[in-house]
């Protein structure tokens, strides 16, 4: 198989996951099959730059994603959810014995900020390792770290799953100096 | 030695169940729901354009010398 054969299959392979990566950033199908359609063309125009045996993923999804908020940094407006529609479709609130429906889960995600959005995909749902996020994300990997932290605490206030643990302020306990005079 | 500098103490948050157990929870109910929204989506059939598109790898191939 040539270069460009098997750069052309790598890249047919990583079509789904490159549309639900753009799916998790877009709120809606068309428009993120449009992102992925507007990548594919970059990546075709810049072919000769994608060093072969590198992270195509990575390559692609950072061009997605660069191309996502270059977008949205030209319209200047992000899809808003002022009116509290995508709250108000959350019908039920989730019970506490581990069980969301998929839809409420999805209604929960579209409330997240892009950033946090990204990073729950690419490291909760893509298999992306925090480096490989943070490659794509062009910041530190603690950076990332503590972002999908952030997402997973805002995503479960949405979902209104309470922390059980947090019913009570627990403090930290002091450090004990070992050698300390008594 | 088993020294306890640094340790936090243990606690059960008041419900008697090991502590971290629902953040641990919500943590994999969050991971498993993320997994199945994407599993949706990459499970789609890819449309024809986006093939078409790349069939441009094969012309820009074939025209060179």
């Amino acid at each position: 198989m040539s270069a460009p054969q098997a750069f052309k299959a790598e890249l047919i392979e990583l079509l789904p996951s490159l549309r639900a990566f753009a799916r998790s950033l877009a709120h809606n199908a068309a428009q993120a099959d449009d992102l992925v359609q507007d990548t594919l063309v970059k990546a075709l125009a810049n072919v000769d730059r994608f060093e072969p045996g590198t992270n195509l993923r990575a390559w692609l999804f950072t061009i997605l994603r660069n191309h996502y908020y270059s977008q949205l940094r030209k319209s200047k407006r992000e899809v808003e959810d002022a009116e509290g529609r995508h709250a108000a479709r959350i019908a039920v609130r989730p019970e506490q014995d581990g069980s969301v429906d998929l839809e409420d889960f999805k209604v929960a995600f579209a409330q997240l900020a892009p950033d946090h959005r990204e990073v729950l995909t690419l490291v909760g749902a893509s298999g992306c390792s925090y480096e490989e996020a943070a490659n794509i994300c062009g910041c530190a990997v603690g950076t990332i770290k503590s972002r999908v932290n952030r997402a997973r605490r805002k995503l479960s206030d949405i979902l209104g799953l309470e922390d059980e643990d947090a019913g009570g302020v627990v403090p930290e306990a002091p450090m004990i100096q070992e050698n300390a005079s008594v | 030695m088993d020294t306890l500098v640094g340790r936090k103490p243990p606690h059960s948050g008041g419900n008697g169940k090991p502590p971290g157990n629902s953040s641990a929870t919500h943590k994999a109910l969050i991971t498993r729901n993320l997994k199945l929204a994407f599993s949706q989506v990459t499970s789609e059939e890819v449309p024809d354009r986006w093939l078409e598109l790349l069939d441009q790898l094969d012309k820009a191939e074939d025209k060179r010398p």
